[in-house]
């Protein structure tokens, strides 16, 4: 049976290929807050990231296979496995919208000495 | 001898009752005016009188509203104090009273009541940060200096001097 530990020691290696952008991750169609990564035998992880108003804000991993949710890891602000949650999060989030590549883009076109800005 | 088509009345009696019909006529249209006047009279009585308990009822409402949103603003700063202590259980205890009164002023103001939906859900946050379950991280301690920044503005609106919300509050 798989706990929480071996679960948090898969997301720790799906953040390293994240992070090396090895992994495709695609926003889910249930949530704007969740990204997916769906594997060749119908099981997906899909992290999201909650911020109520008035609650704590809460990062969840869960592992679907075949349609059904059969472990998932939550954790709020402030408990221990929140941060590495949080981090796997906000690399999908990365990953999805691409923003560290246009950030390189915009900086490297204010360092030129052309004009800035697309003319519409 | 009188003939069947001899005049009824000769001139001078004709002449006499067409002035008292005339004067009758006068008289009754005298009579319908003053009854006219009469019954405007009694109708802006009535109005007035309806319009004074009106104007009687908001001043009390409005009067109640504003001893509630004091009581309210009490009840928040309490909860300042309590929060600074650490003491989360009495910071829960006194949001959950400032719900409860704020539930009673909100009516159609949708502000007023959704600020108190989220002093519900904080309430029952501090209650678990205060059993351990929870902690007041820097997301969460940023999402009450929002919510406490908001209460204090309203309630600041509604305890202005000559503030006509407090009235439908």
């Amino acid at each position: 049976m798989l706990n929480d530990q071996q679960f948090l020691g898969i997301l720790r290696s799906l953040l390293e290929k994240s992070k090396n952008d090895k992994v495709h991750w695609k926003r889910s169609g249930r949530r704007q807050d969740s990204f997916l990564v769906a594997f060749n035998d119908e099981s997906m992880i899909v992290v999201s990231f909650f911020s109520p108003p008035s609650e704590p804000d809460l990062a969840r991993a869960e592992l679907i296979v075949r349609g059904d949710s059969v472990f998932a890891v939550q954790a709020e602000d402030g408990d221990p496995n929140y941060l590495e949650l949080r981090e796997l999060y906000e690399d999908a989030f990365r990953s999805v919208t691409g923003w560290d590549g246009a950030i390189e883009q915009i900086e490297k076109e204010l360092s030129g000495d052309g004009d800035v800005g697309v003319s519409f | 001898m009188k003939m069947l088509t001899d005049a009824f009345m000769n001139d001078f009696w004709k002449d006499a009752l067409s002035i008292v019909s005339a004067a009758g006529f006068i008289l009754t249209a005298i009579g319908v005016w003053l009854a006219w006047l009469q019954m405007r009279h009694t109708t802006s009585a009535a109005q007035a009188a309806s319009q004074a308990a009106i104007s009687a009822i908001e001043e009390s409402r409005s009067q109640y509203n504003r001893y509630v949103i004091a009581q309210a603003y009490r009840l928040l700063t309490e909860t300042r104090v309590y929060l600074k202590n650490n003491s989360w259980d009495a910071a829960a205890m006194r949001l959950g009273d400032l719900a409860d009164l704020l539930i009673q002023v909100a009516g159609d103001d949708t502000i007023w009541a959704e600020l108190a939906g989220r002093i519900q859900t904080m309430e029952n946050t501090f209650e678990r940060v205060h059993r351990g379950e929870s902690s007041f991280s820097e997301s969460l301690k940023g999402k009450w200096y929002k919510l406490d920044r908001e209460l204090r503005t309203k309630i600041a609106e509604n305890l202005k001097p000559f503030n006509d919300e407090t009235v439908t509050c």
